[in-house]
């Protein structure tokens, strides 16, 4: 009987708002340690937190973006423990009461579509930031990072494979970078994941004793810890032993997984309400507000565009992967670009555009309309496609409308048959291999002779026009 | 409900704090003294209440903010009232299991 | 011209300056010389009074009780763990006192992080009362109580956990509320049970804690547990009269082991509502033996919670240590005994396993003795209780005795679990000490109960 693995995650997530949860200091990555910092939120005596509305709306589209029922009164709570980034000594967080709960995610995943419950979606602040590497013999706390707004995404145990769970945070993170909830940058910790997992004998009801991983933050990270732990523990159920209940630190450098001391682990959190703010209560005006102006979600939209545009799975799926690109698309479709062309610009050259300038959808200078005017040429024989392309860079660096551009630098796609003439002639006379294999029933190699002849061109000539009369010139001689 | 010196001794480092032996023994004492006053509460227990939520916070409305700032940035740097302050950090003695690479 | 014929005479601004007042050299004399009561912890230096606003309490002197936060004095709750500290900000009470012209004359003594009855529980000595020194002042807002009591100023603000305003005030002689939780903001009060904190004011007569009342009273945006409530005019309710008031008292409140000369002090301000206009009638509040228990829970469970940030880190004094740990188990250790009494007996009832047997009790008898309030206020307009069974006791009779000393809050935990407001007014002296009367009334009714005092106060002073 083979092994399978029960795992489940919590993931908090940095919400992208402006200011801290609880005080009016900013939430800003990096900068000057201790320049983001009040009595609130470095806790000092007498100093009291009010909540900063902005921040229930973004832990509201997180939550609405994976289905999730929204309790209309939830409750702060108080977690405490001693940790010196943590300023008054316990966390405020939600505890009985969270935001949310009961919401799923469905994702595509080793095995097809697989789905995903979430158990709870709460509020709650960060801690500071406390470094080994800044003064001698001691450690050195940052508060720049206390108090800024995360949400805690916790899943059921319905995850069975370390490959699913990777998958499904890639889901994760693209639906709260879609909805607008979280920047998600990795890098500066946005996305922080703790794993349970325990392993069973494949299709037992019953679930073995679990571990749990705490501090990783990458996918990558989650899923080679996730795959050492699950191996580690059937190792231990094989040779016939227990595997214990304990916590276990992921090292990034060392790729290892490391026992976190008892004292670390034996929190007894203390929870209570907190009594210095009241409920969060959220009315079912706001909720429908905040669905209204939810984006659709990737997957609904991939699923929509090949159905409504009749688009390749990979296009459908390359355009929907960021907000950005899909609607870029669809406003080309709305300006009556026939779809599968727009798909192909967007994928292709424009991407192409926007991996070079290292700019999005929303922030490349060229726009739909200039495209549209470009791809209305193409179609009306004025340019050549390979052309076009070079019209794109063009229109991205001086801006101005693609029909000015072709006429000033002489990019109209030549048609002239004389001009056309001279340069099949060339080409034919210099490639006297490649006509000979023509006429010896080679008769793919044309392309390559029409290719020659847009090259000599300059990419202005009419490829229809070269390659009719390459043909005829071809079967004259 | 009462507690042993054991549990007074494990109450005492969940709330980090230190107590000296005659001091553990007179916080038992008095510990116990207080709670067998307390445990009259849950003779209570089985009687029927009149509402379930007693948070005092709930008769108020829910107060929140705008994100506007707000006047009571400090001012003056930590330096002036941190016991132990360094190039811009607060610092304090490292935690278990950690060992600080800090050079100079 | 008394006080009060300033009041009636004047709806402009009042001018409290002038002869009978204090001056800042007079207190730090009095309590510099053999005489002193140790009410204050910090007395202003002419320097640190600040240009004030003109507002009603133009030049008037105002002391605060030490759990108070101010930039220009030290912040130092009575402890030993905030020792010199000085807050980098102020508490919205001590801008609203300047705005209105006062003064800060002054930090007074408290117990520590105001938890005690007696301000023994002091890191800086006891405060002694001033009617007689033998004896405690009451507390935890016992410096704010003596300074008034002794004259050294007429107005201070204390804060109220469970009755640290009035008790006070009843074992000083003077006045003291406890306003309506969420009456006035509790930024930059340094929190002991944030459930049931409320700042109070104490005056030498009702109208002078009526009027800092109404100063220092309303929304602040800094405190989410402070009401958007439009604030009365309180030093209109002390003199407006209460015909027709309906005075219910609790036949709780009135136990049989109250001893006689108290009880017929008692007796005697009844009397004197109903002679003032009132109707008196009996009421019950049935959950209140469960007060003390209940409030012993949920106050030390926050406070346990609240006191956590008191960890050498960031503020405060640190005792050097190796390592992080002992590091914070020596700073901790340097709270005084009741303070972590408090904190263990918190963090226990927090403790996993324990919740729900005295947390979740405590908060469901809490709604109990609310409802009680709720019920009694249907058939009445205040209440009349003893603000304490016994007048003030000797400095050192409770202090080995946890028990005895949560007791002497019996009659004033109440109005802080259930949020409601309460004041403290003098009903007449036994054996030479003063007694005080507690009026009780519903939410956001400080109005009835300024209006009772201020009648029981007039027939006091008909009598000389
Ligand atoms: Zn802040």
């Amino acid at each position: 009987m083979n092994w399978e693995a029960v795992i489940g995650v919590e993931i908090h997530v940095r919400l992208k708002s402006e200011y801290k949860l609880f005080c009016s200091d900013r939430a800003v990555f990096g900068g000057e340690p201790n320049t983001h910092i009040c009595p609130v939120c470095i806790g000092l005596p007498g100093a009291l937190p009010v909540l900063n509305s902005e921040i229930v709306d973004l832990a509201l589209r997180t939550a609405l973006a994976f289905g999730c029922t929204i309790h209309f009164e939830s409750v702060w709570a108080r977690k405490s423990y001693f940790y010196p980034d943590l300023p008054k000594g316990y966390q405020i967080t939600q505890f009985e009461h969270p935001l949310a709960t009961k919401g799923s995610v469905t994702f595509p995943g080793s095995k097809g579509d697989t789905s995903v419950k979430i158990r709870r979606v709460h509020i709650e602040e960060d801690a500071g930031k406390l470094l080994h590497d800044r003064v001698p013999r001691a450690s050195a706390i940052d508060l720049n990072r206390a108090g800024t707004a995360l949400v805690e995404i916790v899943t059921e145990p319905d995850l069975r494979t370390a490959a699913d769970v990777r998958l499904f945070l890639g889901e994760l993170k693209q639906t709260l970078e879609y909805v607008g909830a979280s920047n998600c940058n990795m890098e500066e910790g946005d996305l922080r994941v703790d794993a349970n997992v325990s392993v069973r004998r494949s299709g037992s009801p019953r679930l073995g004793n679990k571990t749990e991983i705490k501090n990783v933050n990458s996918f990558s990270g989650v899923e080679r810890a996730l795959s050492l732990e699950i191996a580690r523990q059937i190792a231990t159920l094989e040779a016939g032993s227990v595997v214990g209940q304990q916590t276990l630190r992921w090292d990034d450098h060392r790729e290892e997984l490391r026992k976190m001391r008892s004292k670390e682990e034996s929190h007894d959190y203390r929870y209570f309400p907190e009594p210095d703010l009241s409920p969060v209560r959220v009315t079912q005006e706001q909720v429908t507000t905040v669905l209204e102006s939810l984006p659709e979600l990737p997957r609904v939209r991939c699923s929509r565009f090949k159905k409504v545009y009749e688009l390749r799975d990979y296009d459908a799926e390359v355009l929907t992967q960021s907000a950005a690109n899909a609607d870029y698309f669809e406003e080309l479709v709305g300006i009556h670009i026939d779809p599968q062309v727009a798909a192909k610009w967007v994928v292709g050259p424009l991407q192409g555009l926007m991996n070079q300038r290292r700019e999005n959808a929303q922030t490349v200078p060229v726009r739909p309309a200039q495209i549209a005017a470009l791809i209305g040429l193409i179609e009306r024989g004025v340019v050549s496609e390979s052309a076009a392309k070079s019209v794109l860079v063009i229109l991205a660096q001086e801006g101005g409308s693609p029909s000015d551009i072709i006429e000033a630098r002489g990019l109209m796609q030549e048609q002239d048959i004389g001009q056309l003439t001279s340069w099949v002639t060339e080409v034919l006379a210099k490639r006297s291999e490649e006509v000979a294999r023509y006429r010896g029933g080679e008769s793919k190699i044309l392309g390559y002779l029409v290719g020659q002849v847009m090259q000599s061109s300059g990419g202005t000539a009419d490829p229809r026009l070269a390659r009719d009369l390459l043909i005829k010139q071809l079967r004259n001689e | 409900m009462s507690v042993s010196a054991r549990d007074v001794q494990r109450i005492g480092e969940l709330a980090r704090l230190h107590l000296e032996d005659d001091e553990l023994e007179r916080l038992t004492s008095d510990l116990n003294a207080i709670l067998r006053h307390v445990d009259s509460l849950r003779d209570l227990g089985s009687t029927k209440r009149p509402e379930d939520s007693s948070q005092i916070g709930s008769k108020l409305e829910s107060v929140s903010r705008e994100h506007v700032e707000g006047p009571d940035k400090l001012r003056e740097i930590p330096a002036d009232f941190a016991p132990e302050w360094k190039e811009g950090f607060f610092v304090v003695p490292a935690p278990p299991g950690v060992h600080p690479s800090g050079d100079q | 011209m008394s006080l009060q014929d300033k009041v009636l005479s004047s709806s402009e601004v009042l001018n409290f300056g002038g002869s009978g007042f204090r001056s800042l050299d007079d207190i730090k004399e009095l309590e510099g010389g053999r005489e002193g009561l140790n009410a204050f912890l910090a007395v202003a230096e002419p320097e640190d009074l600040e240009a004030c606003g003109q507002g009603p309490l133009e030049g008037v002197m105002v002391a605060l009780k030490d759990n108070i936060c101010t930039k220009r004095l030290p912040t130092t709750c009575g402890s030993r763990i905030l020792k010199g500290y000085r807050s980098p900000y102020e508490a919205t009470v001590v801008r609203r006192l300047r705005r209105a012209g006062a003064l800060i004359a002054g930090k007074t003594n408290l117990d520590e992080f105001g938890m005690g009855s007696s301000t023994e529980n002091s890191a800086f000595g006891p405060t002694l009362n001033p009617v007689d020194r033998s004896l405690v002042p009451g507390g935890s807002s016992g410096g704010s109580a003596a300074a008034v009591a002794a004259g050294y100023v007429r107005m201070a603000l204390g804060s109220d956990t469970g009755g640290s305003v009035r008790q006070p005030a009843a074992f000083c002689g003077v006045v003291g509320i406890k306003p309506t939780y969420g009456r006035i903001s509790r930024y930059g009060l340094i929190a002991f049970a944030s459930s049931l904190d409320q700042i109070g004011t104490i005056g030498a007569t009702v109208l002078e804690a009526s009027l800092l009342l109404e100063v220092v009273s309303g929304h602040d945006t800094r405190d989410s547990t402070s009401a958007e409530k439009p604030v009365p005019r309180y030093r209109d309710a002390a003199v407006q009269g209460i015909e027709g008031m309906v005075v219910g008292i609790p036949t709780e409140y009135f136990p049989e082991q109250l001893d006689p000369p108290v009880r017929a002090l008692l007796d005697d301000a009844c009397e004197r509502l109903v002679a003032a206009g009132a109707e008196v009638r009996p009421v019950s509040l049935p959950h209140t033996e469960f007060a003390i228990p209940c409030y012993y829970v949920l106050a030390t469970a926050e406070a346990s919670s609240n006191l956590a940030r008191y960890d050498g880190v960031r503020f405060g004094a640190r005792l050097p240590a190796e390592g992080l740990d002992r590091m914070y188990e020596l700073t901790r250790g340097n709270f005084g005994a009741e303070v972590k009494r408090r904190i263990m007996l918190g963090t226990y009832v927090l403790s996993s396993g324990y919740y729900d047997a005295y947390y979740g009790t405590a908060q469901r008898t809490r709604a109990s003795i609310a409802h009680d309030f709720t019920a009694a206020f249907n058939e009445v307009d205040v209440l009349f209780t003893p603000t304490s069974p016994t007048p003030a006791f000797p400095l050192g009779e409770r202090v080995l005795d946890p028990v005895a000393m949560y007791l002497s809050d019996v009659f004033t935990v109440t109005a802080n679990l259930a949020g409601i407001p309460g004041l403290s007014v003098p009903i007449g002296t036994v054996g030479g000490l003063p007694l005080g009367g507690q009026l009780l009334g519903p939410w956001w009714g400080e109005s009835h109960i300024i209006a009772a005092a201020g009648a029981l106060e007039a027939s006091y002073r008909e009598d000389t």
